[in-house]
């Protein structure tokens, strides 16, 4: 038994090791636990009290358990969905500002492991706060109004919540900005953690009234709960391996497992929407498909031209020497002209394959693909000028890194110039315009304006296509280096073994 | 373990931090690397700890490059950064296990870092918060932990800043252990009289460039220009003095205490004729110390405290 305890302490994430042993030692988890415990002891003392302990009949009074479920649930749910979240960001944030990440990375840990022992860590804290609660949610059950598959169902719901907003938490505060920017991004988090925290929270209320357990075996359970599920293990895996990607050092080839999960996360999608649409006749959900796909495409393009456009030495001793493996690595390797190849390559393809959808679903999509489209050709027309400015004129002020917010104020300015403008100096022809939406123009959303969509998608391609005039130098110079890197790492590796040898 | 470094250049935009740097250190070698705030001594010592890329050159550990292949590096370099751990709510004991943890140590996780909290003196504190420990304490664990995977080279950024004098001697008496075991070290320091008690070879940098590397005898030769003399003698001291400065060579004296200080354009031959002279002319000299420059003097006079 000892033999079997030892290798599985030896076999343990050291990350969730340390951080646990932290949080035993440290004040945060006994000052939760305590405090949110007598929250929910006053709470369940109080309502009870109110409602008279004499009028609760156990056997066949009044239904009290779904109301006590749904506040308890609430208190519980913000522990762990908002409070345990928070404190995994702190941490974070504190050990990155430090030299603590940096000694991880010194060590033979990877930063796959890193961030699972972050997720992990947090989420045995958020395992813990449940145990400690689960005897006040299951009085509740005594209570009558709710049944055990219910808050079994809503306590799940609360912990997955608790899970995205930890691998949240991590990737928001693993991201290296300015100070400003982080308190930003912070806000922009706690923000994005409430709201997660209300839709637990309502999720949890509403399935505490609905009732799960009499449909626990039909599909209008599973079938919902199934897609929430997938898309949910989606996003989540795209969040994580963004994660380790920040986290990883930036001479590696940290985008390429990035990409490979977009890939493969792009080719399972389709193959599951395929299936839905042809074998089920779901054609609504090529819809969600098509618009959620081409979304987060477009938003890749602000982190792709914030990539460094010079490959690092160890990127470059990775690119292969065969010309169709290097084709296909351009795709997929670190670099801002690969990461612009990489998007608009995906965008592409999920056109097509929108377009086939389309054709044998019998015109299901509408002028859904090509208002996405408009969308992406904006943001790959703005990341591009973005780039531009920042490597040319802002350079001195702002960091490569740092070209997503060039990129957004860009989007900003002109989108809410124009407007603005109009709005000053000619309200006349404001009014008098039969299209105001004309005004939006330079708006990246101006596709879906129903009046605008023909003209803003050729606006957005015509802006696209100069955009990629303007950057064409920018990309060639990194398709050549790119190109030459194996001649260039056989000529420099055959210097380095001289000089070591002269040496 | 050899450690090669050919040709390392980091720039950061028009300034070149280190620019073309080459040196070697083999296993058993204490190196200092010393420079003005500024020089390139941190940038240097992070690439070769894999956690900065250089520009251009490498830094290769018994042939493995920590460019190319710093996963392999990582485990043959133990790196002592500058910042001291301020990790919360963790112990001494929990600190070294984790990163025993995080090098994949094993079984015989436990009893290494059992010997190593010995071998730095960090057993009787073993049980206390890394944020409750003296700067003396924090050093020695920030060594500890460098040292758990037992690296073949060590790489530590003033390890001797802020410690008091029995520190930096408990300090420079486990580097010397450490050298005997066989591992190389390279370490910056300000302190440039510790260094040269210690070190084997030393390499000065300043805007990034080498401007004198070597073995410590090998430089002290170089820089050689002139010899000071301690001379003390029974009799009259002030017959001495005048004597002294009348000399061929003898560019100054001064009394300092019951002694005399006479420094002297040239060599240990120059002086060794000086004293043949005053013996000659009857003096009691019944003391008579030539005094080498130390690495200090040595790095005052090669470099100007330029920064980039």
């Amino acid at each position: 038994m000892n033999r079997l305890i030892a290798r599985l302490d030896d076999a343990l994430n050291p990350i969730v090791v340390k951080e646990l042993r932290q949080a035993v030692r440290g004040r945060f988890l006994a000052g939760i636990l305590i405090f949110f415990l007598a929250v929910q002891l006053a709470t369940l003392g109080i309502y009870l009290l109110s409602k008279g302990i004499s009028s609760i009949d156990l056997v066949g009074g009044e239904s009290y358990g779904e109301e006590v479920f749904g506040i308890l649930a609430g208190i519980l749910f913000f522990a762990t969905v908002f409070c345990v979240p928070v404190y995994a960001a702190v941490r974070i944030y504190s050990e990155r500002r430090g030299d603590g990440m940096a000694l991880f990375h010194i060590s033979t840990i990877s930063p796959r492991r890193i961030v699972a022992g972050k997720l992990a860590s947090n989420l045995v804290l958020s395992l813990l706060l449940f145990s400690a609660c689960l005897p006040y949610l299951s009085f509740t059950y005594f209570l009558r109004g709710i049944d055990l598959p219910t808050v079994f169902v809503a306590l799940s719901v609360g912990l997955m919540a608790s899970v995205a907003g930890v691998q949240t938490a991590v990737f928001m505060a693993s991201l290296q900005v300015t100070r400003m920017l982080r308190i930003l991004i912070g806000l922009g988090g706690l923000s994005l953690l409430f709201v997660l925290w209300i839709a637990a929270f309502s999720t949890a209320v509403e399935l505490s009234q609905a009732g799960v357990g009499s449909r626990l075996g039909s599909w209008s359970f599973w079938g919902p709960a199934m897609t929430v599920l997938f898309v949910g293990a989606l996003l989540f895996g795209l969040v994580f391996s963004l994660s380790v990607a920040i986290i990883t050092h930036g001479a590696a080839n940290r985008a390429r497992p990035v990409r490979l999960y977009a890939l493969a996360a792009w080719l399972v999608t389709t193959a599951v929407t395929g299936y839905i649409c042809f074998v089920h006749a779901e054609r609504d959900v090529v819809q969600a498909w098509v618009s959620v796909i081409l979304l987060l495409l477009a938003a890749s393009y602000l982190p792709a031209v914030s990539a460094r456009d010079r490959m690092s030495v160890r990127v470059a001793g990775e690119v292969p020497r065969s010309s169709v493996g290097r084709l296909a690595a351009f795709f997929l390797f670190s670099g801002s002209a690969n990461g612009v190849a990489f998007t608009t390559l995906m965008i592409g393809l999920t056109v097509g394959v929108a377009a086939i959808f389309d054709h044998q679903l019998g015109n299901v999509l509408g002028e859904l693909p090509s208002q996405h489209l408009g969308l992406c050709a904006y943001l790959l027309a703005y990341s591009l000028i973005g780039m531009l400015l920042q490597r040319h004129v802002l350079h001195r002020w702002i960091r490569p890194g740092h070209t997503w917010v060039v990129v957004l104020v860009l989007v900003a300015i002109a989108s809410l110039t124009p407007p603005i403008l109009g709005f000053l100096f000619a309200p006349d022809a404001l009014s008098r315009s039969l299209n105001f939406d004309m005004w939006l123009i330079l708006n990246p959303f101006a596709p879906f304006q129903s009046r605008l969509g023909e003209l803003a998608l050729r606006f957005a391609l015509g802006l696209a296509a100069t955009s990629m005039v303007l950057a064409g130098r920018w990309f060639l110079a990194q398709v050549r280096a790119f190109a030459a890197a194996p001649a260039e790492r056989a000529a420099s590796g055959t210097q380095a073994l001289i000089s070591d040898s002269e040496a | 373990m050899r450690l090669s470094v050919v040709g390392l250049e980091r720039h950061f935009g028009a300034v070149r931090a280190v620019d073309d740097i080459s040196f070697q250190i083999a296993s058993g070698e204490i190196y200092g690397f010393v420079g003005p705030n500024g020089a390139g001594k941190t940038t240097t010592m992070r690439i070769l700890a894999t956690l900065d890329e250089p520009t251009a050159g490498d830094a290769l550990l018994d042939g493995v490059s920590v460019v190319q292949q710093p996963e392999q590096a990582r485990q043959a370099i133990g790196f002592m950064p500058d910042h001291l751990p301020a990790h919360r709510d963790v112990t001494v004991d929990d600190y070294l296990d984790f990163f025993a943890r995080a090098y994949d140590l094993g079984r015989r996780r436990r009893e290494i870092v059992g010997s190593i909290e010995k071998f730095t003196n960090l057993t009787e504190i073993r049980d206390r918060l890394i944020h409750t420990l003296s700067k003396g304490m924090k050093q020695r664990l920030s060594l500890a932990r460098a040292l758990v995977h037992d690296p073949g080279i060590l790489i530590l950024d003033e390890p001797a800043a802020g410690l008091d004098p029995r520190a930096r001697v408990e300090l420079r008496e486990l580097l010397l252990a450490l050298s005997d075991q066989g591992k190389a070290v390279l370490i910056s320091s300000h302190i440039l009289t510790e260094l040269s008690e210690i070190c084997h070879g030393a390499v000065i940098i300043e805007q990034g460039k080498i401007v004198r590397a070597g073995r410590v005898g090998e430089l002290l030769q170089v820089e050689q220009k002139h010899l000071t003399v301690r001379l003390r003698c029974l009799g009259d001291v002030g017959r001495l003095h005048r004597d002294l400065l009348t000399q061929p060579g003898v560019e100054s004296v001064r009394p300092v205490a019951d002694e005399l200080e006479a420094a002297i354009a040239g060599t240990e031959d120059e002086a060794a004729d000086l004293l043949s002279r005053m013996i000659t002319a009857g003096h009691r000299i019944v003391e008579f110390r030539p005094r080498r420059d130390g690495l200090e003097e040595v790095f005052m006079s090669v470099t100007n405290g330029g920064v980039q």
